[in-house]
């Protein structure tokens, strides 16, 4: 279980996150909503380590994760899709998702200055580049391409596949949909419904509340840093005051 | 106007290539600091210094000269790590101004150690084999600058087959293009940022040696040789390793040439003719694409 107590993060003298609160129960699908600056992406950033949190505590399966940093998070079965796909756009499709699953290999120094070409025989490694593949094949027909030289949709294919080749148990992401055609959201929350059906936890944050509610347990809403509602996604559709103001859905 | 054979210009080139040789050695050193960790590494012409000095006292403990020359290149490797662990680590969130300062001041406190330490005197490092110089197509060329351009080479494939074939090379590269998500992916950033600065000090420690039978070695070599690799680095564009090894060839050829055909005096300043073209290039560059856009 993914627990966050008055997690509060600053940048400077702006609040980005105050006091939040959260947990995210093994198996669940849970969305985080709100407007543009809410502190969404602050809170999954201090979660995972890649921004300092100056009060509050994360726990995750009964590990304190906010005195670790970002790596450390990685080795205890935490992943996160970063906002803007951050993939590594001068490194082939391959490299990304090798370096995706670095925790793998990082107290391995056979496999870590080996010859990569030693590397790709390792039977762990080839078994999580084939579920990668299966989830996404156009990741495989690609895997020699120059990553920033993909479209957006497959950056974004590129940047979840990258977090799963880490076999996390608990996968963040940050607006996996923005800049994707309908079909595409479709598409990925279909992917985020089976993942979690093979055991995966899920915590969402999206821009496209409606389509985060229909596949999410429960939500919580942001704004201004604070959490200022949660519920499960049947209360949250449903409540008049959260469709107008922050879902966004007349 | 005195007549020159083709022998002289073949003889020039060499020159070139082989002292272009250790500008590349340096000027690798810069950048893959500065891709990894944005650091200006200041210091870099130190860990040449310390890379020949230290070979020349290991040499006169009695130590063989292999053993003397790998045991010397592992110690500045460890001296780089220490001086990236002390001095920048400590400041990594601090302005780049004041991280370029910081090198500075390190360059300075490891020159005056070296000046305390081996004083003033010039120290000698024997050639890898002595021995006649060899004679190519009329050319005469020292044993020694062969030794330079082989090492430079053996080093460059090392390098190469690091950052191209391992996946710790291309983790190191992942930090060098975005920190946060080579992070989150269990990439040990600060670790990187530690083998950034041993890669670079140990390749700097291997020019110093290389070069050290062809120029003497004393405890200011580390500045001019720095500053040679830097330019170097600036006219590769700061960035790309295939660029500054074409930066640093080009530079040592183009002292070659000057200081063969017209005078040795003015050898130094075409480095910095070669820079102030460069930069002048860059910004006029930059200028009319910023017109275009
Ligand atoms: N690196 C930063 N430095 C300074 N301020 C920041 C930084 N990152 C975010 N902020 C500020 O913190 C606040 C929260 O930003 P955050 O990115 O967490 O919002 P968000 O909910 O993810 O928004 P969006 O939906 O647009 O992605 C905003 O006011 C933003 O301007
Ligand atoms: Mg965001």
């Amino acid at each position: 279980m993914l627990t966050v107590e008055n997690l509060s993060v600053r940048y400077g003298h702006i609040h980005a996150v105050r006091e939040a609160s959260l947990t995210v129960e093994p198996g669940e699908i849970v969305a985080i909503l709100g407007a543009n600056g809410a502190g969404k992406s602050s809170l999954l950033k201090a979660i995972v380590g890649l921004e300092p949190a100056v009060d509050g505590t994360v726990s995750w399966r009964e590990q304190r994760l906010d005195q670790l940093s970002a790596h450390q998070v990685a080795h205890t079965g935490v992943a996160l899709v970063p906002e803007g796909r951050q993939v590594l756009p001068t490194m082939s499709v391959r490299d990304n998702l090798l370096l995706g699953g670095y925790k793998h290999h990082a107290g391995r120094l056979r496999d870590l200055l080996g010859p990569i070409s030693w590397l790709m025989r390792d039977v762990g490694l080839q078994d999580r580049l084939d579920r990668v593949f299966r989830l996404f094949p156009r990741l495989e027909e690609r895997q020699g391409q120059m990553a920033g030289s993909l479209s957006g949709g497959e950056q974004q294919m590129l940047a979840t596949g990258r977090a799963l080749m880490a076999s996390p148990e608990l996968l963040l992401l940050d607006e996996p949909s923005i800049g994707l055609a309908p079909n595409l959201v479709r598409d990925t929350m279909q992917l985020l419904v089976g993942l979690r059906q093979e055991g995966l936890t899920i915590l969402l944050v999206e821009q496209d509340a409606h389509a985060a509610l229909r596949i999410a347990d429960r939500g919580y809403v942001m704004e201004t840093g604070r959490v200022v509602a949660d519920g499960t996604a049947k209360e949250l559709l449903a409540s008049p005051r959260m469709r107008r103001a922050y879902l966004g859905i007349a | 106007m005195p007549q020159y054979a083709l022998s002289d210009y073949i003889q020039l080139l060499v020159s070139g290539v082989s002292i272009g040789s250790i500008y590349v050695l340096i000027a690798l050193g810069f950048i893959t600091i500065y891709n990894v960790t944005g650091v200006i590494n200041l210091a870099q012409g130190e860990f040449v210094m310390l890379g020949a000095m230290l070979a020349v006292t290991l040499l006169g403990l009695g130590l063989p000269f292999i053993p003397a020359a790998l045991v010397s290149v592992a110690l500045v490797t460890c001296v780089g790590v220490i001086t990236h662990r002390l001095t920048i680590q400590p400041a990594r969130h601090a302005p780049e101004v004041s991280l370029i300062m910081i090198t500075l001041g390190t360059a300075i406190a490891v020159r005056g150690l070296g000046l305390l330490f081996w004083g003033t005197i010039p120290y000698a490092l024997p050639e890898f084999t002595p021995g006649a110089p060899l004679q190519i197509m009329g050319a005469v060329l020292s044993r020694q600058r062969i030794w330079i351009m082989g090492v430079a080479l053996v080093v460059l494939i090392i390098l190469y087959l690091f950052f191209e074939h391992t996946l710790l090379g291309k983790a190191v590269r992942a930090c060098s293009i975005n920190r946060g998500s080579a992070e989150v992916s269990g990439v040990d950033s600060s670790a990187m940022s530690h083998l950034s600065y041993g890669i670079s000090a140990g390749m700097s420690a291997v020019a110093g040696i290389v070069i050290a039978p062809l120029t003497l070695v004393t405890y200011d070599m580390g500045l001019g040789l720095g500053l040679k690799g830097f330019i170097a680095a600036i006219m590769g564009g700061m960035v790309s390793a295939p660029a500054a090894v074409a930066g640093g060839l080009v530079l040592g050829v183009l002292e070659s040439f000057t200081a063969g055909l017209l005078t040795s005096g003015i050898k130094d300043g075409v480095a910095f003719l070669a820079l102030f073209v460069v930069l002048v290039g860059r910004t006029m560059n930059l200028s009319m694409r910023r017109r275009r856009s």
